[in-house]
C-alpha cells in the first residue's frame, strides 16, 4: 500500500470510526521528519520538541474540524510552518531574543550545537547543517524537505505553496548557495 | 559537488538530527491521552455522513464536489423525480376540477396533447380525445354528486371542455378506421350514460341555480348521443364500402346495441314520468289528509286551496304526460323491434335509418320527462311549507308518504318499469344501484330464423 493511501486509511479510522490508535500511527511516521524540518528552523533542541509536539496537537485539533485533507504529510509540514512563524514573531516581539541573534551567536554556541557534538555527530554533518542554518528560510526548506526528508517536488510544492517549476528554481539555487558556504 | 552535498544532506536523515527516544515516547503518550479525551463514546455518524466522510477522505475535494456529488445527485434525481412525477400524476388522476391537483392532472394532458400531434398518428390523437372525454364526463358527474360549491363553479368549463373532445372526436370519424369508429361508437354511448346520469342528478336536486348546468349538460349528451349514431352509421357505411376490418357479427351487435340504448332512454324516460305522477298523487292525498284533520284552522283554509288548485293542475299534467309516455314507449317498442329484425335480416341501412328514429324519439321523450320533473319541483316546496304550517299547528304527524325532494328522488329512482310481450317487444326491467343511478336492463326479444 502506497503512503497517501495508508494515511487516508489512518485517517478514515480516525475521524469515521474514531480510533486513536491511527492518530499514533500516524505520529510515529512522520515525528522525525517533522522534527527535522522544524530544526533547522529553530535555534534549540528544546524549541523543535516544543514546535513538533504543537504541530500533532494543531494537525489532530484540525481534523476534528473535518476539513478537507489533501496529503496529511502536507498538512503536517503546512502546520509546522505556520508553528514555526508563530515563533519568529513571538520572538520578534521580545528584542532580546530575535533569531538574528541567537544565529549570530553561530551553531557551536547554541544548545542544538553542544548536543550535535555529545551525539558523537560527524564533522561533515556538522558543517553541512551548519550550513544550512545560515541559508535563508526559503532554502533551507526545499533542502531539508527534498534531499533530507526526500519528498516529491509536488509535496514541496504543496507544502510551501508554490508551483512545481518555482520549487525547483528554488532548490536549484538552494544548492548552489550550500555549496557556497561550504567551501567557504 | 552538488551530488556529493546531497548525499551529506541525506545522512541528516539518519540519526544525525532525530529527536530523543524518551521525548518521543512522551509526546505519543501524552497526544495519545488528549486525544481519547477528545473523542466521542461511541460513533453516532449514519451511513451517509460515513459514505460522505470516506469520500471526503479518500477522494480529491474537487473530484467530490464536481463529480461524485453531482453523480450521487443524478441518481438521486434519477430515481427520485420519475417517483415525484408519477406520484403527482397518479395524484392528480383523481383530482376534480377547482382542486389542487386539478391543473396537474389538465398539464399532464396537454403534455400528451403535444407529443401525439408531433408525433402525427391520427389514430393515438383520437384515442387520447376520447380518454378526455370519458374523463371530462365522470368529472362532471362527480362534481355534480359532490354538490361542492367551488367544484360546481368549475363544472360549466369541464362541460365546454368535454364539449370540444366531442367535437374532436366526431371529426376524426371519416378519417378513422371501422375499429377505430366502433370504439368512439362504444366510447360515446358511455359517455352519454355518465351525463345522462350527471343531468338526472341535477334535476332531481331540483336546485334553480343548476338550470343553466343541466341544460348544458343536456346539450353536450345529445351532442355525444349524436356522435354515438353517426359512429354507428359511420361504422355501417365503410362495413359497405369494403372495411373488413369489424365483422359483420360485430357491426350487426353495434346497431343492436344502438337499438337498445335508444330503448333503455326511452324507458328511464317513462320512469321519470311515472315517479313525478306518483309524487303527485301522494302529495294530494297528503295535503288532503292534512287539510281534513285541521279544518278548524282558517289561516290553513286559503293556503289549502292554493296548494290543492296548484297539485291539481300538475297532477293532471303529469297524467297527461304519462299516458303520452306510455303511448310512445309502445311505439318506441315496436319501432326497436322492426330495427332489430332489420338488422337480423342484414338490412343494415334501414337499420340505421330506424335507429335514427328511435333517438329522435327518446330526446322527445326525454323533453316529457324532464318538463314533468321540473313541474313536480316546482310543487313540492309548497307541500313542504304546507306541512310545516300545519306541524306548528297541531301535533299531528302526516300519515302519508314523504313526499319531500329525498322522497321524490327515492320514488324516482326505485320505480320498476316492466313490459312483456311476445317475441319483437321488449321486455324492460329497472333497478337502483347505490349512487342512486338508475340502472336499466331492457331486452328485446326478438324471432331468430334457423
Amino acid at each position: 500500500m502506497s503512503g497517501a493511501l495508508s494515511d487516508k486509511l489512518d485517517l478514515y479510522r480516525l475521524q469515521l470510526q474514531n480510533n486513536p490508535e491511527s492518530f499514533t500511527k500516524l505520529y510515529d511516521k512522520y515525528v522525525d521528519q517533522i522534527y527535522r524540518f522544524v530544526y533547522f528552523k529553530v535555534a534549540t533542541r528544546e524549541e523543535a520538541e516544543d514546535i513538533t509536539s504543537e504541530v500533532f496537537l494543531k494537525t489532530w485539533q484540525y481534523l476534528q474540524e473535518k476539513k478537507e485533507v489533501k496529503s496529511f504529510s502536507g498538512l503536517l509540514y503546512r502546520i509546522a510552518r505556520n508553528c514555526i512563524i508563530d515563533l519568529y514573531r513571538r520572538k520578534t516581539a521580545k528584542p532580546e531574543e530575535l533569531l538574528e541573534e541567537k544565529l549570530a551567536q553561530g551553531f557551536e554556541a547554541n544548545d542544538a550545537g553542544k548536543w550535535l557534538k555529545t551525539e558523537g555527530v560527524k564533522l561533515d554533518n556538522e558543517r553541512v547543517v551548519s550550513a544550512l542554518k545560515k541559508l535563508k528560510q526559503e532554502y533551507q526548506e526545499v533542502i531539508t524537505l527534498r534531499y533530507v526528508d526526500e519528498l516529491e517536488i509536488a509535496e514541496i510544492a504543496e507544502i510551501v505553496g508554490r508551483k512545481s517549476i518555482a520549487v525547483r528554481v528554488t532548490l536549484h539555487r538552494a544548492i548552489r548557495k550550500l555549496k557556497e558556504f561550504l567551501d567557504q | 559537488m552538488t551530488k556529493v552535498v546531497v548525499e551529506q544532506l541525506k545522512t541528516l536523515k539518519h540519526g544525525v538530527v532525530a529527536p530523543r527516544a524518551e521525548w518521543k515516547a512522551q509526546n505519543r503518550a501524552m497526544l495519545l491521552s488528549q486525544i481519547k479525551n477528545a473523542l466521542p463514546e461511541k460513533n453516532h455518524s449514519r451511513l451517509t455522513e460515513k459514505l460522505w466522510g470516506a469520500f471526503a477522505i479518500f477522494l480529491p475535494q474537487s473530484v467530490v464536489l464536481g463529480l461524485v456529488r453531482p453523480l450521487a445527485m443524478f441518481v438521486v434525481v434519477a430515481l427520485v423525480a420519475p417517483s415525484l412525477y408519477y406520484g403527482t400524476v397518479l395524484a392528480s388522476q383523481e383530482s376534480l376540477p377547482g382542486e389542487g391537483m386539478y391543473s396537474a392532472k389538465r398539464y399532464t394532458e396537454k403534455i400528451q396533447t403535444t407529443v401525439v400531434s408531433l408525433i402525427g398518428n391520427q389514430q393515438a390523437q383520437t384515442q387520447l380525445h376520447i380518454t378526455f372525454a370519458l374523463r371530462r364526463a365522470n368529472e362532471t358527474n362527480k362534481i355534480i354528486i359532490t354538490n361542492d360549491p367551488k367544484q360546481m363553479a368549475e363544472a360549466s368549463n369541464t362541460v365546454a371542455d368535454l364539449k370540444n373532445e366531442i367535437n374532436s372526436i366526431s371529426t376524426s370519424l371519416e378519417e378513422s378506421s371501422a375499429v377505430a369508429v366502433n370504439d368512439i361508437k362504444k366510447n360515446t354511448e358511455q359517455i352519454t350514460g355518465v351525463l345522462q346520469d350527471a343531468k338526472n342528478n341535477l334535476l332531481i336536486a331540483g336546485n334553480s341555480s343548476t338550470k343553466a348546468l343541466a341544460d348544458e349538460v343536456k346539450a353536450t349528451k345529445d351532442l355525444s348521443q349524436d356522435v354515438s349514431f353517426k359512429a354507428v352509421a359511420t361504422l355501417v357505411t365503410k362495413h359497405l364500402e369494403g372495411d373488413l376490418s369489424v365483422s359483420k357479427a360485430d357491426v350487426q351487435a353495434a346497431l343492436s346495441s344502438a337499438v337498445q340504448n335508444s330503448v333503455d332512454a326511452v324507458v328511464v324516460s317513462q320512469q321519470n314520468v311515472d315517479g313525478a305522477k306518483t309524487i303527485l298523487e301522494n302529495a294530494k292525498t297528503e295535503v288532503k289528509d292534512l287539510s281534513a284533520d285541521n279544518k278548524q284552522s282558517l289561516a290553513l283554509a286559503s293556503s289549502t286551496k292554493v296548494l290543492g288548485d296548484s297539485l291539481t293542475n300538475a297532477a293532471s299534467q303529469t297524467q297527461v304526460a304519462a299516458e303520452h309516455s306510455d303511448a310512445v314507449t309502445l311505439d318506441v317498442v315496436k319501432k326497436a323491434g322492426e330495427a332489430q329484425l332489420l338488422v337480423g335480416s342484414d338490412n343494415l341501412t334501414q337499420a340505421v335509418d330506424k335507429i335514427k328514429e328511435l333517438n329522435l324519439v327518446s330526446k322527445e321523450m326525454e323533453k316529457i320527462s324532464d318538463t314533468t320533473i321540473e313541474k313536480t319541483q316546482n310543487v313540492l316546496p309548497m307541500v313542504d311549507a304546507f306541512r310545516g304550517t300545519v306541524a306548528g299547528d297541531t301535533t299531528s304527524t302526516p300519515s302519508v308518504i314523504t313526499t319531500s325532494t329525498s322522497g321524490m328522488l327515492q320514488l324516482f329512482t326505485t320505480s320498476t318499469f316492466t313490459v312483456s310481450g311476445t317475441p319483437g317487444q321488449i321486455v324492460s326491467t329497472s333497478s337502483v344501484n347505490s349512487t342512486s343511478t338508475v340502472v336499466t336492463t331492457t331486452k328485446v326479444i326478438t324471432t331468430t330464423k334457423k
